[in-house]
């Protein structure tokens, strides 16, 4: 290679490196947080918290297929040496994992304190807001719009019209452990067995069950309300019915937010916090496309009539913070089906 | 599964390269030029404008017809590699001798395929192999059509939080069939490539027809697709334009891996560039995995969150494509050679310089488009476009999705003609 082109390519090295340390000077400070709330929605929150704090803020989020789980394990790998200084999580079992690990750093702020007791830690480990339900997607063309039946839907034991997310991540392993909490170990597994030699079209997430029942391709499923609202926006002819265990009671998963124990910014991460459990931040959140349900006092009319039409769903929710040991034995239990 | 697929893909592509190689190196003059980019735009077409383009026929598609389609998009996408091989060592079998052959033996179709085989020289063995590699390792398209694959199961272990030693056990079975596959490669004798032979134009239609047929499958209907649902979503994006960081982190990543590899692949004796191009063909969600083991040992954990295990994995990954690439611009003609001579800066543009800058902006494109190893390594601030477009495409087809696919799409094609045209206009003013 002749000595300009070794040159020109040694600076052109050193220039894309110039640039590499201005990006890096812009993140040094930047307050870092994991979010596993889908990205198109928590994007918009916390660049109005950058704007009206003045605190740059640094994300990493997860993959829409393995939603949640990642960045809690993730945080458990790095508990030596935490990089993450606020969790953003979008369900609450893996928030309940990493209280019990003792990673998370107790906070009772101005937000802790409007959310109710049920949706929080006693001692401010981490605290619930907006929440989602787990939910029936049905297409409406194939089933009409009577709730339906999923177990018994179909002729037979035939579930390939049916579609479920992978339980090992996201809300989905919440409804299973849900299941496993009130069915008990043996009946899911049989349940889980059942569904599965019907031919169940199982899929990477809720975003794809609801695009299968979307388009057709399968008649119900199980996914959130969030990913059935994108639907329902795109004209799409889908119903949703909430899903109801055992006494009725729905499946109402929070979002979460947490300090990580060890953060180094934690006087912006207190910010962050309060800014998150905000009466505001709820609303802005239940006006979004993902129509999230605030789980504190808001004014109901600055809600949307879906909004305020799904608000009883979480009043009946399933107590999800007894959770912790179930989820444990039922994600051993699902690794252990899903290993290659 | 991805062993089945992966020899069904290989099988495809080689039986298209002979053919093609030969048709492709009877082209003359701007026919030429077509016939190349036809061939290599579906290599060149990132996965993930594919995947979204064709997500709702994937999905309605009963599983049998997403294997089908799954299949179909990869042997088409990857038998460019086999006839880019098939171009540099082409069949040391001429025309003639198969034409004598055909003639005097009178074989049957499977003594034929036998010669055809036997004659063809290391070409297609390397082109297979290759072809194959790259199949078996991808990830990327059967991750969004939800198809059971290796790279699918590792993928998700691995950001599911299983622990490291554990994906890499996992991935232990297929490393040993790509180890097997590499080490075949490795024992072969090293190929001198060969000077473009002089071959008399050939006027048949079928290659054109093939050619534009696979660019508008795989290429032109998915650009064409997401730029119609793109232009509901334009004046939303323009207004709230949200991916201008990750494309400007996107366009750095591949920036300084493209010259890297390129710098490495042009100074590299060729003696080496078999051990130079093996990290890369192990796929990218292997490299990635054992780099970032690497980056969490302790000598090296200090660069644990910076760019350089990324631009290591780019880097790794992008050798095996600079590697031929290099093969391909540095085939002896005698045109070169006079061009070599000559001071004419036109000439040298033409012959020398236009290769090597075309190169480096297929290796900026290849390393720009890539997912997977930048979901695993990227540190935190520095996503990649395709990484964060990737997640988002699990929401379905949306107008505003569209139209930040496309801007991903075009805006890098436009730096890179943007830097060819300069390139261009500062060597013909020497």
């Amino acid at each position: 290679m002749p000595r300009r082109t070794v040159i020109a390519v040694l600076a052109a090295l050193g220039l894309l490196f110039v640039f590499f340390l201005i990006i890096r000077h812009e993140t040094a400070g930047a307050l870092v947080v994991y979010c596993a709330h889908d990205s198109i929605y928590a994007d918009e929150i916390l660049k109005e918290f950058e704007k009206r704090t003045g605190i740059p803020v640094s994300v990493r989020y997860d993959t829409e297929a393995t939603k949640s789980l990642g960045l809690t394990e993730l945080i458990i790998r790095e508990k030596d040496a935490p990089r993450c200084d606020v969790f953003w999580n979008n369900e609450l079992l893996g928030m309940l994992d990493l209280q019990e690990r003792r990673l998370l750093q107790p906070y009772r702020g101005s937000g802790y304190a409007r959310i109710p007791a049920s949706f929080k830690a006693a001692d401010g480990s981490w605290t619930g807001f907006a929440a989602r339900a787990r939910v029936i997607i049905a297409n409406t063309t194939k089933i009409g719009t009577t709730p339906p039946n999923l177990d018994s839907l179909l002729p037979g034991s035939d579930r390939s019209q049916i579609a479920l997310a992978k339980p090992l991540y996201g809300t989905t392993l919440t409804h299973y452990t849900v299941l496993w909490q009130l069915w008990g170990a043996e009946r899911v597994k049989a349940w889980h067995r059942e569904w599965h030699e019907g031919g169940i079209r199982e899929v990477n997430g809720n975003a794809a069950v609801k695009d299968l029942v979307a388009e057709g391709a399968c008649v119900a499923g199980y996914t959130d309300t969030d990913d059935f609202f994108a639907a329902k926006d795109a004209g799409k002819p889908v119903a949703m019915h909430p899903v109801r265990v055992d006494g009725g009671k729905t499946i109402a998963i929070p979002n979460t937010v947490a300090i990580i124990r060890g953060a180094r910014r934690e006087l912006q991460a207190q910010a962050l916090v309060d800014f998150l459990l905000s009466e505001e931040t709820e609303i802005a959140l239940a006006r979004s496309k993902a129509r999230q349900i605030p789980l504190g006092d808001v004014p109901e009319r600055r809600l949307p009539a879906e909004v305020r039409e799904m608000r009883p769903w979480v009043r009946e929710g399933v107590d999800l913070t007894t959770l912790g040991a179930a989820r444990a034995e039922c994600l051993a239990w699902l690794k252990s089906q899903y290993a290659p | 599964m991805a062993l089945g697929r992966a020899l069904i893909v290989a099988g495809l592509a080689i039986a298209l390269a002979g053919g093609l190689a030969a048709w492709l190196g009877a082209q003359r003059g701007r026919a030429e030029k077509w016939a190349w980019v036809l061939l290599l735009a579906p290599l060149f077409t990132p996965p993930l404008l594919i995947s979204y383009a064709y997500a709702r026929v994937a999905i309605t598609a009963p599983p049998w017809g997403r294997e089908l389609l799954y299949l179909a998009v990869l042997a088409l996408k990857l038998a460019p590699v086999a006839v880019l091989v098939a171009t540099l060592l082409p069949s040391p079998l001429s025309a003639a001798a198969r034409h004598l052959y055909r003639e005097q033996a009178r074989p049957n179709t499977g003594q034929l395929l036998l010669f055809h085989l036997r004659g063809a020289g290391e070409g297609l063995r390397l082109g297979a192999a290759l072809v194959f590699l790259v199949a078996f390792a991808d990830f990327e398209l059967a991750s969004l059509w939800s198809l059971r694959s290796w790279t699918v199961t590792i993928f998700d272990a691995q950001v599911g939080g299983l622990a490291l030693g554990d994906t890499l056990r996992l991935a232990a079975l297929p490393l040993f069939v790509e180890i097997g596959v590499l080490t075949l490669l490795a024992r072969r004798r090293p190929a001198a490539v060969k000077a473009p032979p002089v071959l008399a134009p050939d006027r048949r239609h079928a290659p054109w027809i093939y050619l534009g047929a696979v660019s508008l499958v795989v290429t032109v209907l998915p650009l064409v697709l997401i730029a119609g649902q793109a232009a509901a979503g334009l004046r939303s994006l323009t207004e709230h334009f949200v991916l201008g960081r990750e494309i400007g982190v996107s366009m750095l990543f591949a920036a300084a891996a493209a010259i890297c590899a390129q710098a490495l692949a042009s100074l590299a004796p060729l003696r080496f560039a078999r051990t130079l191009a093996a990290p890369g063909l192990l796929g990218a969600l292997v490299l990635a995995l054992v780099v970032l083991a690497l980056f969490q040992t302790p000598p090296l954990r200090w660069a644990y969150d910076t760019p350089l295990p990324l631009v290591l994995a780019l880097t790794a990954l992008l050798l095996p494509p600079a590697l031929l690439l290099r093969a391909l611009w540095q085939r002896r003609s005698p045109a070169l050679h006079l061009a070599m001579q000559s001071a004419h800066p036109q000439l040298r543009w033409h012959l020398h310089t236009r290769p090597r800058a075309l190169a480096l902006g297929l290796l900026f494109g290849w390393a720009y488009f890539e997912f997977t190893a930048s979901s695993i390594l990227a540190p935190i601030g520095f996503t990649p476009v395709f990484s964060r477009l990737h997640n988002l495409a699990h929401y379905g087809q949306t107008a505003v999705l569209s139209a930040m696919l496309l801007a991903a799409f075009v805006v890098p094609i436009l730096a890179v003609l943007l830097a060819g045209g300069v390139a261009r206009f500062s060597t013909s003013r020497r």
